[in-house]
């Protein structure tokens, strides 16, 4: 995804710059940050505030910008808008605005969110990610036509974005159109199937629709809530701004629950390079790119799992559903019956179940 | 004091209403159209102020508590405050600070209270969470149970004095318990008790401060901590508990559970449960007497919200909102979710309306905790009160040396008709910025509409009275009921007025966050002054109606025996 930036004549920027930067721009606060992230943070923040006023203000943008992914990054969500905010004092940046926008989302305030998302519509018309995150916002708001409209914008750009088929789904049962909401459902279904989000409304339609049997076999078929996946290159960037370990697998979980595939493996990847033997990290990877059907990058954590932990149940577990995707059901069965010596929970039991079906057709 | 002798006369009103007016002249109240409420906690002599016991540490106990619950202990027809302390955390040894009751000696619209906690044998050995009342021995005076971090106490109402009672059932020494709920669950006539627990939490000085992703040191999320199970205590007569959790079945799941209502909810005439968990799926626990409970929630539609989510439940509230003479459930969450409305569309099946009914938007930014529907200005619709309080520090406090720095302010929505909600922020109800918790309903000075009472986390008691009136300045009309049977309040009763549009109303304490309200119901009759019929199907399923009711007035209605 290109990024445009909106031309903005530069005499008056400068003249806005020298009203505002020293002077107006919005105060970060950082208190309580520790290192690195402080020393980083108040770097960052000393740099843009002390721009070179004679600077293109673009590039004292960039100063501000770079703070908000690097606070952003961090769930600073009130002190990303304020350098976000004083980024745009500056110039009028789509990719501030966008990031803007997601912060005000997780601050929970949709309307502010709302009106940078059109801003950036405006002069990214081509993005269908950004047509997507508008109608999601627009149809938490109540704005229930405006949602159907940027939704579908976003399904003409890409046909293939299974959660705008889905959020447009909830708008078509909104106006209790069960049927279309249904095919809209399908769709998503077909492109992501693991979603557990896209179960749910299947169950839930079904049941709208009057076929009770088959609500109920969605809802059981429901084994997460996740988010169909989706990819935005602009919040991985703003990813690789942290620098906390810990901030990877909770991002990679929020991000996974999201939908935003892209975000979680590289923040899954960089917790594990960070921690290479941190055992539920190499796990959860593993679990992610299973989930992922990403089989031989699986294969390989696991590599990296047994050389720490050779008697971890899951690390055996997981060996055997990488076997059986690659159709080696003997490799399976003996991986699996190792997972039950160590720990046979009902989880490794049932795939043990399933494994012994498999073998009766060899 | 009997009902009769604090009915709202025709003169009274006219003396109550030209009092407003000048009270309305002589101090800032807060008026937007025909709904306003005047905040008088102090004037009224309820100077309660909650400890939460923290000092810097960031322990995600002290932000949990604490409720408050309005009941007519001394039974002279006017509701009395009992407010639950938390108090300090670390060295809870000396003198503490007491749960406090606050006994209603008002005249007239005027409230006032008198602190009676010593007198009424209130003591202070834990630390407070939530409250629950009920009749639990049938002997007509409401008892009470608070739900606390520690063992939970049975408090048993001798008239003007609580007596506590050694329990060995409900009084687990280590549990972490918030709301609960007395129903009369196996219908033997005696009130069952079920207690919502939240979770396990390691020994203050075991405790590691959580720190963000920003790097500060924060409140630990629930999840890094083990969820603990539910409870449920038969009352086998006379308040004596039994604790049937396990064989109930209720304890096949555990979650942190925060919030409880019991009612029928799923229309086969036996009371249900549903429990509000944070950050998990809720419960709905369907009872069919003789068996275990089974979980029906997620085939029902209301174990997560109608995108499929899981979210950080807190308070719950229950009522027939839409007037389509069913139980209607209401969920507050944690910012950036929004509060879920579930319409029952049919036995078995709930529909999550957040967003057609308005209130997912304003909800997205707030935190909420306690909730109640009721009837503000007594048009004959519920409108709808949130709590709200961060569990999340706000940066803008912080840097203003705020603590707690998690401060917002709370919401009120009018029921618009049109199966919308409006919010309101012109009245009273929405200006104060604090950490609310737990808020109760009732009438406190008897004039026929709801006050309400919210607590605050290391912050005062705030009461609400209101001083709605309709669009020409009068009071609408309105008809109060206290139904009883045994002798005690009937939890469970279902009633509702004849006409075109049947609101189901039940008798309850429950719901909200920890708090207990008045299980008085009344019934908003807007500019109807037509004496109405009510109906009244009792908990054993008997149904019997009453005319010649007269309105703006309280009545007490007894099941009539066979």
């Amino acid at each position: 995804m290109t990024y445009a930036q909106v031309s903005v004549t530069r005499s008056i920027v400068i003249c806005v710059m020298v009203l505002t930067t020293s002077h107006s721009a919005n105060e970060i606060f950082l208190e309580g940050i520790e290192e690195p992230l402080a020393t980083m943070a108040s770097a960052a923040y000393e740099s843009a505030l002390n721009s070179d006023l004679s600077l293109d203000p673009e590039h004292v943008a960039e100063r501000w910008g770079e703070l908000g992914m690097l606070l952003q990054a961090h769930n600073l969500h009130e002190q990303a808008v304020a350098a976000y905010s004083n980024a745009l004092i500056e110039i009028s940046d789509p990719r501030w605005l966008y990031l803007r926008s997601v912060a005000f989302g997780e601050l929970g305030l949709l309307q502010e969110s709302i009106e940078d998302l059109t801003q950036v519509t405006r002069v990214m018309q081509d993005v269908a990610i950004i047509w997507y995150r508008l109608g999601q916002a627009l149809l938490n708001s109540g704005h229930v036509s405006s949602a159907k409209q940027a939704l579908t914008n976003a399904l003409a750009l890409d046909e293939d974005l299974a959660i705008a088929h889905m959020t447009l789904a909830d708008v078509q049962m909104l106006d209790a159109d069960f049927k279309e909401a249904k095919t809209s459902l399908e769709r998503a279904y077909k492109l992501q199937p693991h979603a557990g989000q896209i179960v749910y409304r299947m169950a839930l339609v079904e049941r709208e629709l009057g076929n009770l049997p088959s609500s109920q076999e969605w809802l059981l078929r429901r084994v997460n809530q996740f988010a169909p996946v989706i990819e935005d290159p602009m919040l991985t960037l703003v990813a690789q701004y942290s620098t906390n370990p810990t901030f990877f697998i909770s991002a990679a979980r929020r991000a996974w629950e999201r939908g935003d595939r892209n975000v979680a493996l590289e923040a899954y990847r960089r917790a594990v390079a960070l921690e290479p033997k941190n055992v539920d990290n190499l796990i959860g990877y593993t679990q992610l790119l299973t989930a992922l059907d990403r089989y031989d990058e699986a294969a390989e954590i696991l590599n990296a799992l047994e050389r720490v932990s050779p008697d971890e149940g899951m690390l055996w577990y997981l060996r055997a559903i990488v076997f059986l995707e690659k159709d080696l059901v003997l490799a399976a069965q003996d991986a699996i019956k190792k997972a039950v010596a160590i720990e046979p929970t009902a989880q490794v039991l049932a795939l043990e179940r399933e494994i012994s079906e498999l073998r009766k057709y060899d | 004091m009997t009902y009769n002798r604090i009915r709202a006369t025709p003169t009274a009103r006219m003396h109550g209403l030209r009092m407003l007016l000048f009270v309305c002249s002589i101090s800032p109240i807060f008026v937007s159209g025909e709904i306003a409420f005047r905040e008088v906690a102090s004037d009224a002599g309820v100077d309660f102020v909650h400890q939460s016991g923290a000092i810097g540490k960031r322990w995600t106990l002290e932000i949990t508590g604490a409720g408050v619950g309005l009941l007519d202990y001394d039974g002279d027809g006017k509701l009395d405050i009992w407010v639950v302390q938390g108090g300090p955390l670390e060295d809870r040894a000396g003198d503490l600070p007491s749960d406090r009751l606050y006994r209603n000696i008002s005249e007239g619209s005027k409230l006032m209270f008198e602190d009676v906690t010593g007198s009424a044998g209130l003591g202070a050995e834990t630390y407070g969470m939530g409250i629950v009342t009920g009749d639990v021995d049938n002997d007509g005076d409401t008892d009470v149970i608070t739900l606390n971090f520690g063992r939970n106490q049975l408090f048993l109402n001798w008239g003007t004095r609580f007596e506590k009672r050694v329990d060995e059932a409900l009084m687990k020494p280590n549990e972490w318990s918030i709301s609960g709920s007395l129903a009369d669950l196996n219908g033997d006539g005696w009130l069952d008790l079920y207690i919502a627990n939240y979770m396990e939490f390691p020994p203050l000085d075991e405790y590691k401060v959580c720190r963000r992703l920003s790097t500060r040191k924060g409140y630990c999320a629930p999840s890094n901590f083990d969820p603990t199970p539910d409870q449920l205590l038969l009352n086998e007569g006379n308040g004596v508990f039994r604790d049937v959790s396990k064989q109930s079945g209720i304890t096949s799941a555990a979650e942190r559970g925060m919030g409880v209502v019991v009612d029928d909810l799923n229309g086969d005439g036996t009371p249900d449960l549903y429990v509000a968990n944070d950050m998990a799926m809720n419960f709905l626990w369907l009872n069919r007497i003789g068996e275990p409970f089974v979980n029906d929630a997620l085939l029902s539609g209301v174990a997560v919200n109608g995108h499929g989510m899981r979210e950080a439940s807190m308070g719950v509230a229950v009522a027939d909102w839409d007037q389509d003479f069913d139980p209607d459930l209401f969920l507050t969450h944690d910012i950036k979710e929004s509060n879920t409305l579930y319409s029952y569309e049919h036995a078995g099946w709930f529909s999550d309306q957040s967003i057609q009914s308005g209130l997912a938007p304003p909800s997205l930014s707030k935190t909420g905790f306690g909730t109640v529907f009721f009837d503000a200005e007594n048009d004959g619709d519920l409108d709808l009160f949130i709590a709200n309080g961060s569990v999340s520090m706000i940066d803008a406090q912080l840097a203003k040396r705020l603590e707690p720095p998690l401060r917002q302010t709370n919401q009120l929505f009018i029921n618009e008709g049109s199966g919308k909600f409006e919010e309101n922020t012109a009245t009273t109800l929405s200006r104060f910025e604090e950490v609310s918790r737990g808020v109760a309903m009732g009438d406190l000075d008897n004039d026929g509409d709801v006050d309400l009472v919210i607590s605050n986390n290391d912050g005062p008691i705030r009461i609400q009275q209101n001083l709605s009136t309709n669009a020409i300045g009068e009071t609408n009309h309105w008809l109060g009921v206290r139904l009883l049977v045994l002798g005690r309040d009937a939890v469970g009763a279902v009633a509702w007025l004849e006409g075109d549009i049947k609101e189901r109303k039940v008798v309850r304490t429950d719901g909200s966050y920890a708090s207990a309200h008045d299980p008085r119901l009344i019934f908003g009759l807007g500019s109807d002054a037509t004496t109405p019929v009510l109906h009244v199907k009792w908990p054993n399923g008997v149904s019997e109606s009453f005319s010649d009711l007269a309105i703006n007035q309280y009545h007490v209605l007894t099941q009539s025996l066979p």
